[in-house]
């Protein structure tokens, strides 16, 4: 390379799928070859064919997609599935394959020497037919299964590598692995053919498959670290989901939102700040939904819009248990001020709940968003996407400037940690404690303000009381202490003034 | 065209290389002993009509391909490995006799 062109940084190209161009800075290296490599089933055609589709459909620029392995026809097909109307790109100009797909019935024979020239002229024509910016060559492992000289195609493919580079054209071209950890890709094309690589992944772990995307290398360019989940979605294709190139950049507001009762609202100082995130931590059945529930009602009174996520309840039962406490969910919903919606933890994987989540947000563009319980989709993946799919949650719905309030479960009766609270406690700004309090043969509900950033809050353990009108938080206890140990005990008056004595000046 | 009992082939090339030449005169010495006399060779330059190549789904040149009679068969490289061509073309033609024939 000559010293002038080491000065001009390496430039990116957009590629369109949702979340690479985050972790990547931009996008694919413009004008040069990208590996993208996997096991079986990772995803590679799609990725491949994707960069196209989203070349095409975003900024109008065509692509050529060479393929060794599946004929044209079973493309089309395929990715039909993905909404992509290849066919009509096709004719539109848009869309050129190479097809180099064996013929089935043809028996080919080598005799003599050869080399892959027609297949570079081939190439040639077709970007230059329509002008094509983008190339996807899918892939390279099978072109040495085509021929028995792997010196000769070693050769050749770093001829097409420099003949792309000459075009100016932004290339992926996709290899083998046979394993997900462990050499680059079979026939260790890498070497040769691309300055770039990505791996993708897709690992069996604890009985859950999670797909992850890392790129390994972008000579003389920059990129994120690291691997990233991402899922498929049959109309969506590829979505990554850029965990830590999330950037903490939220405004922050001091508008205060009622939380729906009034008693909640002064120990919170006035309210919810409205864009915080809310965290309702109890055991099973003592109150959390509704506390969501009264979260809403407070949103709708004042005319916002709410989404519930129920990921414990169906719909029947959700609208019978607020009927109970004197909420009419039906209602709410007639008038397009609640959008409920239900569904079963293990009904998908984690990214795809995250997508759900997200697309229901931009649709419905709520004014407060509550998630009945988050806890629940730890059952879901391993520890570590549970993890990133509580940040990436968290970190969406802050995006969106509006409160949200999510509940997890405790793992026990009378509290203690939960996996969701270790993962999720540092990012709320807002922690609520609902915890049963043993007393005298009778179990009572406590609920405390354990943390409100950027607020006074009181620190008292209240008493709080549930009937067909909802939530209603009394007197604090005052004789009691162990309560968030879960293990309340009873003090009489001698110890009692004996410990506020302590702490007297 | 399409007489019973006639040949055709068709060689695809890219421009004028020296191994697309060897192939069209390993072609001629393979059509003097192993094949009949009404052999058609076409030559397809592919820098000239690459559309043709697509079709064949050519990718190795220089590449010699069987149109008729069926079934169609490829042979990739300048057809010098004639040892391996011969008995190829043998066992094509069901000639068994041919075999013995020296190129």
């Amino acid at each position: 390379m000559s010293n002038e062109n080491s000065k001009i940084p390496v430039e990116k190209l957009g590629t369109g799928i949702e979340g690479f161009d985050l972790i990547s800075q931009g996008g694919l290296p413009k004008g040069r070859t990208t590996l993208i490599t996997g096991t079986a089933g990772s995803a590679k055609t799609v990725f491949a064919a994707q960069f196209l589709a989203e070349g095409i459909r975003k900024s109008n620029e065509p692509g050529v997609f060479v393929t060794f392995e599946e004929h044209p026809s079973e493309i089309r097909k395929n990715l039909l599935s993905m909404n992509w109307h290849i066919q009509e790109w096709e004719e539109q100009n848009l869309w050129r394959f190479v097809d180099a797909s064996p013929q089935p019935g043809h028996e080919t024979i080598e005799s003599g020497e050869f080399d892959l020239g027609a297949l570079l002229a081939r190439i040639e024509y077709a970007v230059r037919s329509i002008g094509a910016q983008r190339i996807s060559i899918d892939s390279l492992g099978a072109v040495f299964t085509l021929f028995n000289n792997a010196t000769l195609v070693r050769a050749e493919l770093r001829r097409l590598s420099a003949a792309l580079k000459g075009m100016g054209i932004t290339a992926l071209m996709t290899a083998e692995r046979t394993q997900e950890f462990g050499e680059i890709a079979r026939f260790g094309v890498e070497e040769f053919v691309a300055d770039n690589v990505i791996i993708l992944r897709n690992v069996l772990e604890a009985e859950k498959r999670r797909r992850t995307i890392e790129i390994l290398k972008f000579r003389g360019t920059t990129h994120q670290k690291g691997e990233y989940p991402f899922t498929v979605l049959p109309d969506q294709g590829i979505i990554i989901i850029p965990l830590s190139a999330i950037e903490l950049k939220q405004r922050s507001s001091d508008m205060r939102v009622p939380s729906g009762s009034p008693e909640m609202d002064r120990m919170c100082g006035g309210g919810f700040f409205r864009d915080s995130l809310i965290l309702v931590s109890g055991a099973t059945g003592c109150g959390k939904t509704l506390m969501t529930a009264e979260f809403i009602h407070g949103g709708a009174k004042k005319g916002e819009k709410c989404l519930l996520f129920a990921y414990e309840e169906s719909r029947e039962q959700l609208l019978r248990n607020a009927n109970g406490w004197g909420i009419d969910f039906e209602a709410l919903e007639r008038n397009n001020q609640l959008r409920m919606v239900c569904a079963y933890p293990e009904s998908a994987g984690l990214e795809d709940h995250l997508i759900a989540i997200k697309r229901e947000i931009d649709s419905f563009k709520p004014d407060r968003v509550a998630v009945d319980s988050v806890s629940a989709m730890e059952r879901v993946g391993t520890n570590r996407g549970f993890r990133e799919f509580m940040i990436s949650l968290a970190s969406f719905v802050k995006h969106r400037e509006i409160p949200g309030m999510f509940t997890a479960t405790t793992a026990t009766l009378m509290g203690g940690p939960s996996v969701t609270e270790s993962h999720f406690s540092s990012i709320t700004d807002t922690i609520i404690l609902l915890r049963y309090v043993e007393m005298l043969g009778e179990m009572r509900r406590g609920v405390t303000v354990l943390k409100m950033r950027g607020s006074m809050h009181e620190k008292d353990i209240r008493e709080f009381t549930i009937d067909h009108q909802g939530m209603h938080i009394g007197k604090p206890f005052r004789n009691i202490v162990g309560i968030l140990t879960g293990k309340p005990e009873y003090l009489n008056m001698e110890s009692m003034d004996r410990i506020s004595g302590m702490f007297q000046d | 065209m399409n007489d019973v009992g006639l040949y055709q082939f068709r060689l695809y090339v890219v421009g004028d290389t020296p191994s697309g030449q060897r192939a069209r005169d390993n072609f001629k010495r393979i059509q003097e002993y192993l094949l009949p006399d009404e052999v058609q060779l076409e030559v397809v330059d592919i820098l000239k009509a690459p559309e043709r190549a697509e079709v064949d789904r050519i990718i190795a040149v220089p590449t010699l391909v069987r149109v008729a009679p069926p079934p169609a068969f490829k042979i990739i490289g300048d057809l010098s490995d004639s040892a391996h061509l011969r008995t190829f073309f043998a066992i094509a033609e069901e000639g068994k006799d041919k075999l013995s024939v020296q190129l």
